[in-house]
């Protein structure tokens, strides 16, 4: 009989809901009663939303919200051969049978096509031997006897795109840092993962840490770096722990370090932390980071590869990018193609969040309908509302309306529908969400992540941010719908960096494929009943005169008795009168910030 | 290069093994970031002193400083209030809270508990005024507070209930 | 070579320059405003210069994109236009109040707008900051910013002080003394170069013009305007003459007709300079200590000494810096007994190329009793402005000359460029150490446009190695080697501006390297056109020597035309 296995998923998401005690618990049982049981804590299984995640192999029970208490039921039941049917996950499906007892059959894993992620939720990312009994290290080994060129060639060849956004091709990057003429060459691996709700990078750097590290060493022979370093969030606590002991791991076995593996080859990895900069994404930005100043990108030319790091021709690519070059070595260029498009080709890793039943890190073909993406994976909107838009690669991104549902996931479709493909991000917005909100949200974020040095970014986006304002207050106009029209292309068009260049989509594709929701707000600047700016008070009024007693600024007057009467001119929107109300007589202006606001 | 003063010179001293690690300009980041971890902030003692180490203008090294949000100059307690002045909150009584606190902890806003546990400052609004007066202790909104209560919330604190 | 397109047509240029460049060399100006050529800096902040070219998919900086062959550049559409105005209009958006502005015509803010047909204010501005006017020397007006970095750059890259940087990101970015100090507090120097390079007047001297025309049109004053070498080979600029053309006598002339009751000439003063600080020298060089000799008069470089390098205030001269010494010799001597100035106040204006003379005048240790060495200090700008304030055709003047009691010798002239004082004192401290007259008095190894000159002479049977450094930046590494007690000099001149005075900080604008140049061959010039060249054969200084100050280094001498100076805490405590 196969070895049971349990595997308690030790990624961020679950370790913040106490996933380690679990592990722990499991261990002291297993220890105390000498169970032929194995337990294992693995990296992220993607689905966080239900974590704390228990995986019981082999039959692959799926255990979701886990909690420590719930140990000794999951012990009892692998003894017994039964499973747990309280901590079984359930499919949000209207009819029909939706509890799921293992991972395959859970909608959310079942229509992935798993390929970068086919180690993070089963190996123990801790334990190298883990990874290199999986194929780990195969390519490495397999390169080292082989021309560097023939290793550049296979990766252009494999058509293999830079996965942080751009979709550079790879082949190419590594062919200008090989044909730099330089005494040193560096490389760097862009784990500076900052967009708000994206943790795909994360998820590969805490299940799959050795597949970054060997895509680097790999990189680092076909192009001559001796050098790398990780650019990795401060933030990622857990990430960066689980890299470090990949590293020293690493070097153990001499896959790092002098003459790697016996070869004349020699190349060693260091982490280098960000300090909380969304900015240092883009590729210049993040060199001048590491070099110890503000990352304010630079103008290109001159590339990294010229004049990268300290001046030094430079290689910058993304963790996913890093992480696929094993596989592509291994398993060779036809395997590779046969995943996704003519021009994407492979997978693309994707973080599906927002409003839709299931969210959480997936893989997918490239090429694959946000419909399915949203509707399979996602397991539809929650709550069974409307689905109105998916916003894609984040506050770079665009949102993308319903008629673009059957667009493919892939760098060119959804450019051309006016968003960008960015880390992969997916963001499900519902029929309650609204586009001026979530547009507003994502240029609040751009502008305080901007650097400050181009005008279009620091002065356009400000600009643009205060006509939303101006519109959400309802004095705005048509006219300043076509202003964030104007100002967004230009400022798209003359911004410095990728930054400046992507931080009007939210708002333009918005404005594109919902100009309504904006013109409502013009409208309707006048409420129902009138104009007033935060609080009205109606009929329903029986002149208690508590409002008038609680309202800090005066605003409030009338008679015992008589309706009371608001003076909009004093009133600063507190809200002070429509909590104390006895009798709800008081309206919100339905524009108004959640709880009104004091703007002193 | 600059000359320091008595306080600059105590500011550095138990940061000794940190700021030694500082030997290349690259390295300001990092030994920026384990000075903020180990005191909450970047004193000004470090910036003049790795500004002599590292050989990089002190202007240059707050204009990282300033550029990052991991950083910030100004002395923070480990656990940062942050009394709404908000004009409702004004109004609704956000002195007693200050009273509360200065009664409790025996600091004023921009002042920092001895321990260097807890600051004080005062913030604008926070878009809760509906429910003020209110406070923030780190990232936890505590609303409709009135004398009484923040004493026991603070008393909370001290008495490790809330210490995580 | 390549071949490139500029809308339309062909066009071929040399390979490896950027398009800016390229489309100059071809007749198209390409407007920008934050690039500064001279000294390398694009931060390709402003996005003023964006230029299309095909195949890109945004418009590029044309500033730091270079170009290549088959580039097809397009300066002039639509697209590129709509672009500039917007971008143009942003930066307006933080950039208050043109109408009150002292810029004038030097903003180059405002002839960009002209350019792009700005007509209206788009956005009204938002950011509000104080006016830091803390420094006698010039202001900081951040609502005029526009974020260019160049006053960065010039304080870091060409001077070596990075007194200033970046405060914050975002549309909070704002150019910031660290930890918000104000300029005097500081570890600015005051040199100026920053306004010098300032396209708007977020930097501007602290302007003293109506101080100085209250006082011209006060009958209880008796008031002197003295003008230093540098100022004579620029004004002319302001006023349409080719870069450094001499116009002395019309400047002499347009200050008689703006009321100034005198007119004198700072070389004088510089002779002055020069008698004391040789004879410090072969003093110092007597008793071996102290040595090498750094001269003092630049107080840009005496500000840098008192805060970053204190241990090296024993080896500055002590003596004053001209202007400082005349205003002195004015007050005390000169006008002492005059009948014109009975029962009315001496009050001295300094024309100079420089900011730093505005809060040098207020140092502690020049003034006596109360009284300042000068009391006011005019830039070659600002001299500028009143000449047209007074409705003044400055080309159609005839020349005037100094008056008879002050005028100087051509050693004085040289103060200007840098490498001039130390060529004024090797003259005299040559021939007065021993006796000999120089058989050529052109020391051409200090002279010319590097930052670092050097040279040797025998002075009293010994070999004295001298050196010539323009910049902090570039004298760091000499400092180093004296206080390390390895340096080969026995005497250094150090002007904290590039090339000396005539690139000065209070100088016309713009101020290039190539103007520059032709500066110091205007002050060459004028030098060699005198009859007295030498400091110490200057009559009037003899006649001073003879009648009051006795000789150099004499008790009323070190009273008078000496000072002191202290070190300076950095970022103390506010």
């Amino acid at each position: 009989m196969e070895r049971t296995i349990i595997k308690v998923c030790g990624g961020s998401g679950c370790k913040s809901q106490h996933s380690k005690e679990i592990f722990v618990k499991l261990c002291q049982l297993v220890w105390k009663e000498s169970l032929p049981i194995k337990v294992n804590r693995t990296g992220c299984q993607g689905f966080c939303e239900m974590g704390p995640i228990v995986v019981v192999e082999p039959k692959g029970i799926f255990y979701s919200k886990v909690k420590v208490d719930d140990c000794e039921d999951i012990i009892n039941a692998i003894k017994n051969d039964s499973v747990v049917e309280r901590l079984l996950f359930v499919e949000h499906e209207v009819k029909g049978d939706f509890k799921r007892t293992t991972m395959k059959e859970i909608d959310f894993y079942k229509y992935q096509t798993r390929v970068l992620l086919k180690r993070c939720g089963i190996i123990d990312p801790y334990k190298i031997d883990d990874y290199i009994s999986f194929d780990g290290f195969k390519a490495l080994k397999k390169v080292l006897s082989v021309n560097s060129q023939n290793i550049i060639d296979v990766i252009k060849d494999s058509g293999l795109r830079g996965r942080g956004g751009a979709g550079f091709p790879t082949g190419l990057k590594w062919q200008f840092l090989k044909d730099a003429k330089s005494e040193e060459k560096f490389i760097i691996c862009n784990a500076d993962e900052g967009d708000p709700g994206s943790f795909m990078d994360r998820t590969i750097m805490e299940g799959d840490p050795f597949a970054i590290i060997e895509g680097m060493i790999i990189c680092a022979y076909a192009t001559g770096a001796k050098k790398g370093f990780i650019y990795c969030r401060a933030e990622y606590a857990e990430s960066l722990e689980v890299l470090e002991n990949a590293l020293s791991e690493c070097r153990k076995h001499n896959f790092l370090g002098i003459n790697i593996l016996g070869s004349d080859f020699s190349f060693d990895i260091e982490i280098k932390m960000g300090a909380g900069a969304f900015v240092c994404g883009e590729e210049t930005a993040l060199i001048r980071s590491i070099e110890g100043d503000r990352g304010t990108p630079a103008a290109k030319p001159p590339f990294p590869a010229q004049k990268g790091l300290w001046g030094r021709p430079t290689n910058i690519n993304n963790v996913k990018t890093y992480a696929y070059v094993p596989q592509i070595i291994t398993n060779g260029v036809k395997w590779f193609r046969s995943f996704g498009t003519e021009k994407s080709p492979g997978t693309a890793v994707l973080c599906l969040t927002g409003k839709v039943n299931n969210t959480g890190v997936i893989e997918v073909p490239m090429g694959t309908s946000l419909r399915d993406i949203v509707f399979k994976i996602g397991g539809g909107i929650k709550n069974d509302k409307k689905f109105k838009a998916v916003l894609t690669g984040g506050p770079s991104g665009g949102c993308l309306p319903k008629s673009c549902l059957d667009l493919g996931v892939d760098y060119e479709s959804i450019t051309q529908a006016g968003s960008i493909m960015g880390s992969g991000g997916v963001l499900v917005i519902d029929e309650d969400d609204s586009m001026v909100d979530i547009a507003d949200f994502f240029l609040d974020f751009t502008i305080s992540e901007s650097c400050g040095k181009c005008t279009p970014c620091r002065e356009g986006l400000k600009r643009m941010k205060l006509l939303i304002e101006k519109i959400k207050s309802g004095s705005g106009s048509e006219k300043d719908i076509n202003e964030l029209v104007r100002l967004g292309n230009i400022i798209k068009d003359s911004a410095s960096c990728g930054l400046g260049q992507t931080a009007p989509n939210p708002v333009l594709t918005a404005i594109r494929y919902f100009r309504s929701e904006f013109e409502e707000f013009i409208n309707k600047s006048n409420f129902e009943n009138g104009s007033f700016k935060f609080y009205k008070i109606t009929d329903k009024c029986v002149g208690c005169g508590l409002c008038k007693k609680n309202c800090p600024v005066g605003a409030i007057s009338g008679d015992i008795g008589q309706v009371h009467i608001i003076n909009d001119e004093k009133c600063i929107g507190c809200g002070k009168c429509y909590s104390v109300c006895p009798k709800s007589a008081i309206i919100k202006n339905k524009l108004m910030d959640k709880n009104g606001k004091d703007k002193d | 290069m600059s000359v320091y003063s008595a306080d600059t010179i105590n500011e550095i001293d138990d940061l000794k093994e940190i700021l030694d690690s500082a030997r290349e300009v690259s390295d300001l980041i990092p030994v920026l970031k384990k000075v903020q971890d180990r005191k909450n902030y970047i004193p000004k003692g470090v910036v003049l002193f790795l500004s002599d180490k590292l050989g990089i203008p002190v202007s240059k090294i707050y204009g990282v400083i300033t550029f990052y949000n991991y950083f910030n100059l100004d002395k923070k307690g480990r656990f940062v209030i942050a009394v709404c002045e908000g004009t409702a909150c004004h109004i609704g009584g956000s002195s007693e809270i200050l009273r509360a606190v200065k009664d409790v902890l025996g600091i004023v806003p921009g002042e920092i508990t001895n321990d260097g546990k807890f600051s004080l400052e005062i913030v604008r609004c926070l878009g809760l005024c509906s429910f003020g007066p209110v406070m923030m202790i780190n990232e936890n909104e505590y609303t409709k507070l009135n004398y009484d209560k923040v004493r026991e919330i603070l008393e909370g604190f001290l008495n490790g209930e809330n210490n995580n | 070579m390549v071949k490139i397109k500029i809308n339309g047509a062909d066009f071929e240029v040399e390979e490896n320059i950027t398009i800016l460049e390229a489309c100059k060399r071809c007749g198209f100006e390409i407007p920008t405003l934050c690039s500064l050529e001279n000294i390398g800096h694009k931060p390709t902040a402003c996005r003023i210069c964006v230029v299309e070219v095909k195949g890109a998919r945004t418009l590029l900086p044309s500033c730091s994109t270079p170009v290549a062959d088959g580039m097809e550049i397009v300066t002039n559409s639509k697209r590129v236009i709509d672009a500039r105005k917007l971008n143009y209009q942003l930066l307006m958006a933080s950039h208050v109040d043109c109408i009150s502005c002292k810029k004038n015509g030097d903003c180059e803010f405002r002839k960009v707008g002209e350019m792009l047909g700005i007509r209206k204010r788009e956005f009204e501005p938002i950011k509000e900051f104080k006016i830091d006017s803390s420094s006698n020397a010039y202001l900081r007006n951040n609502n005029k910013c526009i974020l260019c970095r160049r006053c960065v750059e010039v304080c870091e890259d060409i001077m070596g002080v990075s007194a200033i940087g970046l405060k914050g990101r975002g549309f909070d970015v704002k150019i910031s003394y660290p930890f918000d100090y104000d300029v005097v507090n500081s570890g600015c120097i005051e040199c100026g170069q920053c306004v010098l390079n300032c396209p708007t007047s977020a930097l501007f001297e602290n302007e003293e013009l109506e101080d100085v025309l209250k006082v011209l049109n006060d009958n209880s004053k008796f008031v002197v305007a003295q003008t230093a070498p540098a100022v004579r080979v620029a004004l002319g600029e302001i006023f349409g003459f080719e870069p450094g053309s001499l116009v002395t006598g019309k400047m002499i002339e347009a200050l008689r007709r703006i009321g100034f009751d005198m007119v004198i000439d700072t070389t004088l003063g510089a002779d002055f300079t020069i008698m004391e600080e040789g004879f410090e020298f072969l003093r110092r060089l007597d008793s071996n200590e102290r040595l090498p000799q750094f001269t003092s008069c630049c107080p840009g470089w005496v500000n840098f000494v008192e805060m970053y390098y204190p241990a090296l205030i024993p080896y500055l001269s002590t003596t004053k810096s001209p202007h400082q010494i005349l205003g002195r010799l004015i007050k005390n001597y000169f006008l002492k007994d005059d009948e014109r100035v009975k029962d009315k106040e001496v009050i001295v204006v300094s024309i100079m190329p420089c900011v730093a003379k505005k809060s040098e005048k207020e140092r502690d240790f020049l003034s006596i009793e109360g009284i300042k060495d000068v009391d006011f200090v005019l830039t070659t700008r600002e001299l500028g402005r009143l000449i047209n304030l007074s409705n003044i055709v400055f080309k159609d003047l005839p020349d005037s000359e100094f008056d008879e009691l002050g005028r100087g010798s051509g050693a004085g002239d040289i103060f200007g460029a840098s490498g001039g004082v130390m060529e004024a004192a090797l003259r005299t401290a040559y021939e007065i150490s021993s006796g000999n007259q120089l058989s050529m008095l052109e020391f051409n190894q200090i002279r010319g446009n590097k930052r670092v000159k050097e040279g040797s002479i025998f002075l009293k049977e010994r070999e004295i190695k001298y050196l010539v450094v323009s910049t902090p930046k570039e004298a760091k590494k000499y400092i180093e080697e004296v206080l390390n007690g390895n340096s080969p000099y026995q005497f250094i001149e150090v002007m904290a501006c590039p090339n000396g005075c005539i690139g000065g900080g209070g100088q016309p604008i713009p101020t290039t390297e190539s103007i520059v140049k032709k500066r110091m061959e205007g002050l060459y010039f004028s030098d060699k056109s005198k009859a007295i060249r030498k400091s110490h054969e200057n009559p009037i200084v003899k006649r001073v020597y003879e009648n009051f100050l006795k000789e150099p280094l004499s008790e009323i001498s070190e009273k008078l035309l000496h000072t002191k100076y202290s070190p300076r805490k950095l970022y103390k405590e506010k």
